[in-house]
């Protein structure tokens, strides 16, 4: 089982995540890419800065993958969130999963992203184009 | 009597204006005795806390748990990552 889960600092590089869910028994691929959008709440944003627990995200974040790959029997798995200053546009979370069949990908994604949501200890705070600012208060608030 | 390391983040650092140190505490202390100890006089933060999970030694624990000397204790505003 090939698998990358990542907490990263810097831009997240495609290429080799996507590369990671080449597999020859694998017929069903999915991803779910999350990018920093310009607003919120009826609000322009300027850019989003991720705060994290570092040694607690990357542990829950694998326990989650651990938990997609055991229930849906995924080939491959690729997991990345970024924290840090990232500017609009840029990907703050990738992930991709591949499977025998569709359904167990589209179902292992969707789980994945909001379990992340839910559990992984990342705090975001959006810094808006009139220089205000403000964490993001719930999980469920964003996309 | 023990030692313990405090990690507060995001909102909540900011409200109380530390994030990273250590306290000493009663042998046998509870979580909720430390969170009285430190917010005690703090009602924003007492606020705050009712939307707050913890951790200990990165997992996720109850208010009522005894903490032990060395202990990572980090209070987690609700997680908002993705």
């Amino acid at each position: 089982m090939a698998e990358i889960v990542q907490l990263i600092a810097e831009k997240i590089h495609l290429e080799p995540l996507q590369d990671n869910l080449q597999d020859p028994t694998c017929g069903g691929m999915a991803i779910f890419e999350g990018r920093v959008r310009n607003h919120h709440g009826g609000k322009p944003v300027h850019s989003l800065y991720y705060e994290c627990y570092a040694p607690m995200a990357i542990k829950v974040l694998r326990e989650i993958a651990r938990e997609a790959v055991q229930q849906w029997q995924l080939g491959r798995l690729s997991v990345v969130h970024r924290y840090g200053l990232i500017p609009i546009g840029e990907t703050a979370v990738w992930i991709g999963v591949a499977s025998s069949h569709r359904r167990e990908s589209f179902a292992a994604c969707q789980y994945l992203i909001e379990e992340i949501k839910k559990r992984v200890p990342i705090w975001k705070k959006e810094t808006y184009q009139d220089g205000s600012h403000h964490w993001v208060a719930c999980h469920h608030a964003s996309g | 009597m023990i030692q313990v390391r405090i990690l507060t983040f995001a909102a909540l650092r900011e409200l109380f204006g530390k994030s990273d140190f250590k306290v000493s505490l009663p042998n046998g202390a509870t979580l909720i005795q430390l969170l009285e100890m430190l917010f005690g006089d703090r009602e924003d933060c007492l606020q705050f806390l009712k939307r707050v999970t913890f951790a200990v030694n990165y997992e996720q624990v109850t208010p009522d748990i005894f903490l032990r000397e060395g202990d990572e204790v980090a209070i987690l505003p609700p997680m908002a990552g993705g």
